[in-house]
């Protein structure tokens, strides 16, 4: 985890709220720092995570998560993480007959599936086992990201289901949090995307909205950051927003205010 | 996808210029490939040729046959040059004895070489997309089986990571009315590199890139492993072909030059 980033959110691995949905979203740069940085931060407080991890392998996020203090594979031994390797896992189940309903069945369906089996293994993974007592504090589902769902031939309302079954389940059931990463295809006119990000951003307590820079590639400022913290009652005060500028490193990222990079100054 | 050369366009020396697979069969690595033979006790992965791990993160590499990353490419309009890259990834992998598989709906695939034990397959595919797949994402821009082309991108991305190979595909984006899949074929690509050739432009005249053939946009490099990526301060690159041998320069405009508009042009 980057502790900045946890002092702009005000979050420690120790006190943070549960039963939130928080978006993640990229525009014309990688966001997929922000998926690391959740990863790790909800293995280091001590929450049982599952995480749904279609774009990249499991080495890749290891190796990472090392570099930011956590094993990913120390966690799955002992029980904390369950991980879902949709790239290995999509292979397998294209080559291989499998016998017991698979998460990502939606594959070999010809027309729009739905996210029905995903869902199952999600609620399978994250529910207390009969007996009730958990070493974990709360469930985190953690997915990275639901924008390549649409390109394996799912509508933007069958994914918008399923995380409002995941958010029913992990944040009401069981007062854990879901973090989702979705891209933001501003200008390619990608009408299922846009659906997709805009019913999210409706539904979420926290956006985090990694961009580009307006001016182009910068070698010192490698994007700015968007937080946005959504009121949920009507009668509470309008959202807050904060803008920072961050640059990425090997080990962490650093945030500044804009303008304010080590660079320049 | 499982493995690419990581050299940032920046980085390209005329040391490093593409060779083609000439009668000495050199690979494009050879300048760089000291770490290959100099552990004794390096890991097994090591021995294929053709390959180097990278001093970032020890994962194999291999060369894409020129220094620039190619793994998907955007055709050029009137598909002149994306051929010619596409020939040189598969020449490297003739040079190092890697196993080939090629695809292509426009000429017959070349067979398969003999299989190696521990080798490195490499896979193109030519023209991805193109209606001469019978696909109709050229024709239409509201297709419906828009998402069989990525769907499998992805199960191939999947099996990519799975094994000893790379992939490189052409694709004609030019011709694809439904923009919304370009953005997601990027999206489901390690790297994107977009040819731009000024053939039939208002480039083609322009006294400023009257030494080039046309221009390399980097959209997009891998960040496997790794937090950060190599990303290359110089943005403006072109190529230009001289007879067998394709160069990537970086473009320099010199202000102070005559009203002609010469520029000055850098070998980088």
């Amino acid at each position: 985890m980057f502790p900045e980033l946890n002092n702009l959110l005000s979050i420690t691995p120790e006190r943070t709220e549960q039963g939130k949905l928080t978006l993640l979203c990229d525009a014309k740069t990688d966001g997929s720092f922000l998926v690391h940085h959740f990863l790790s931060f909800y293995l280091k407080a001590n929450c049982k995570v599952c995480f749904v991890a279609l774009v990249q392998s499991f080495s890749h996020y290891n190796i990472v998560a090392q570099k930011l203090g956590v094993s990913l594979t120390a966690a799955r031994e002992r029980g904390q993480l369950v991980f879902l390797e949709g790239l290995k896992s999509a292979a397998d189940f294209f080559f291989h007959t499998q016998e017991e309903p698979h998460p990502l069945r939606f594959l070999r369906e010809a027309s729009a599936g739905n996210l029905q089996p995903l869902y199952q293994f999600v609620q399978d993974s994250l529910k207390p086992v009969d007996g009730g007592e958990t070493p974990w504090k709360y469930p985190v589902l953690l997915v990275d990201n639901l924008s390549v769902l649409l390109s394996l031939g799912l509508g933007a309302v069958a994914v918008l289901d399923f995380v409002q079954y995941c958010r029913a389940t992990v944040c009401c059931e069981l007062k854990g949090n879901v973090v989702a990463l979705v891209h933001d295809h501003k200008d390619a006119e990608d009408k299922e995307n846009d659906i997709l990000l805009n019913g999210l951003s409706h539904q979420s307590h926290l956006v985090l909205r990694a961009e580009g820079l307006a001016t182009g590639f910068c070698k010192d400022v490698h994007g700015q950051l968007r937080i946005l913290w959504r009121r949920s009652q009507p009668t509470a005060r309008r959202d807050r927003s904060l803008t920072y500028q961050y640059k990425i490193q090997d080990k962490n990222v650093s945030f500044f205010a804009k303008g304010m990079s080590p660079a320049v100054l | 996808m499982a493995a690419a050369a990581t050299c940032s366009a920046g980085v390209l020396s005329s040391g490093c210029v593409a060779s083609t697979a000439g009668p000495s069969g050199t690979t494009s690595f050879q300048r760089r490939s000291k770490t290959s033979g100099a552990d004794a006790g390096g890991p097994r992965l090591l021995s294929i040729a053709g390959t180097r791990p990278s001093v970032r993160n020890g994962q194999l590499l291999v060369s894409t046959g020129l220094p620039a990353l190619d793994q998907l490419l955007e055709e050029d309009k009137y598909n002149i040059y994306s051929p010619l890259l596409f020939k040189y990834f598969l020449a490297e992998g003739i040079v190092n004895g890697h196993t080939l598989l090629v695809a292509s709906a426009k000429e017959k695939p070349a067979n398969i070489l003999q299989k190696k034990q521990k080798n490195i397959l490499r896979i193109g595919i030519q023209s991805f997309g193109s209606p001469l797949w019978g696909d109709d994402i050229c024709c239409t821009e509201n297709c419906n089986n828009s998402h069989r082309l990525t769907k499998f991108l992805y199960v191939l991305r999947g099996l990519l990571r799975a094994s000893l190979s790379a992939c490189i595909i052409t694709m004609p984006t030019h011709l694809i009315q439904n923009k919304a899949i370009i953005t997601r074929v990027r999206n489901l690509s390690d790297t994107v590199v977009g040819l731009e050739s000024f053939i039939g432009s208002e480039k083609e005249t322009n006294p400023l890139y009257k030494d080039y053939h046309g221009l390399i946009h980097i959209w997009k490099i891998p960040r496997l492993n790794n937090l950060t990526c190599d990303e290359s301060d110089v943005k403006d690159l072109a190529f230009k072909l001289k007879r067998k041998l394709f160069t990537i320069e970086q473009l320099i405009v010199n202000q102070a030059s005559s009203s002609s508009g010469r520029s000055s042009l850098q070998e980088c």
